[in-house]
């Protein structure tokens, strides 16, 4: 589903971030969160095939995936996302109940920006988004120079 | 090519192969692949010998130690405080200080556990830092720490 409703302040970039939940409740927080963040067009998924799907099409700045999601693990989402070229390099944050230390340090070893444990705390939510559209930036940066630097 | 772009270029295949002096494999810049193979660098010649001398002053004051770490991935120090019986328990059980790499961020995550309730030093994040940062006497003074809090368990 796509909420189109947002708009960026003048000088400021729209960017989009993908959440992908079953959870209606959860679905629904992020939402009002992004209430706060007029620069951020929300994009949400209530199952794995579709985040992937409106992953490969859309190509949000930060994704955010729920680890136990009816048809695949969000390490799956992770995995499928990170063996795609024009996926690999995006901020994918997990958004788990499983909040033993355990779980989430094989959550980053598996390769998600951060791990963050339910209930959603909004000040964290918000920071940890922040962090991870400053990373989405800096690879931008980064792929940009790689392309330039092709070009000569 | 800009200085940024030569900073991030992978090492060559002679460096890799050679890939003895840990060191200086350290202190360059990390490139796009090369974070698994500093991240074992880094465990096999700074966190383990630590672990290792910690852990033998810590076996001479009646602890138990053991040290476990799976490929590619984590290395953890489990503490089993003097008196304390292992009996059947998974050594997980025990106090537990673990370094292990998020290859995403290109940071080495130190996570402590202490399954006991009412006992000091909770579970949970004790740190994220950049490679370069993680020096035999930052993993000295962590596991020191950590073993000061679970003195009373």
């Amino acid at each position: 589903m796509i909420k189109d409703e947002t708009h960026a302040p003048p000088g400021e970039r729209l960017r989009s971030l993908l959440c992908v939940d079953d959870n209606p409740g959860s679905l629904k927080l992020v939402e009002l969160f992004m209430l706060h963040r007029p620069d951020i067009r929300l994009l949400t998924a209530v199952n794995g095939k579709s985040g992937l799907e409106i992953a490969w099409v859309s190509r949000p700045e930060v994704i955010v995936t729920d680890i136990n999601l009816p048809d695949m693990s969000g390490f799956k989402v992770l995995e499928s996302l990170r063996a795609d070229p024009a996926t690999t390099r995006i901020p994918v944050i997990a958004l788990s109940a499983n909040s033993l230390p355990l779980n989430v340090e094989s959550g980053l070893e598996s390769g998600f920006f951060r791990y963050l444990t339910k209930p959603i705390q909004f000040k964290e939510f918000l920071a940890t988004l922040d962090l991870a559209l400053a990373h989405a930036e800096k690879n931008s940066t980064k792929d940009q120079l790689r392309k330039r630097a092709g070009q000569q | 090519m800009t200085e940024e772009l030569k900073n991030e270029r992978a090492p060559d295949l002679f460096t890799v192969k050679r890939g003895t002096d840990a060191n200086s494999a350290l202190q360059r810049n990390t490139g796009e692949d090369d974070f698994p193979g500093d991240f074992a660098k880094l465990k096999l010649t700074v966190i383990r010998p630590v672990f290792e001398a910690v852990g033998n002053g810590l076996t001479e004051s009646g602890h138990q130690i053991n040290i476990a770490e799976e490929p590619g991935g984590k290395i953890s120090i489990h503490i089993l405080p003097p008196g304390v019986s292992k009996s059947i328990h998974p050594y997980d059980w025990f106090p537990t200080l673990s370094f292990f790499g998020a290859p995403f961020t290109k940071t080495i995550g130190l996570h402590g556990r202490n399954a006991r309730r009412n006992s000091d030093g909770g579970s949970g994040e004790r740190g994220v830092y950049k490679l370069p940062q993680v020096s035999k006497e930052l993993v000295e003074k962590e596991l020191k720490k950590f073993v000061g809090e679970i003195a009373n368990w």
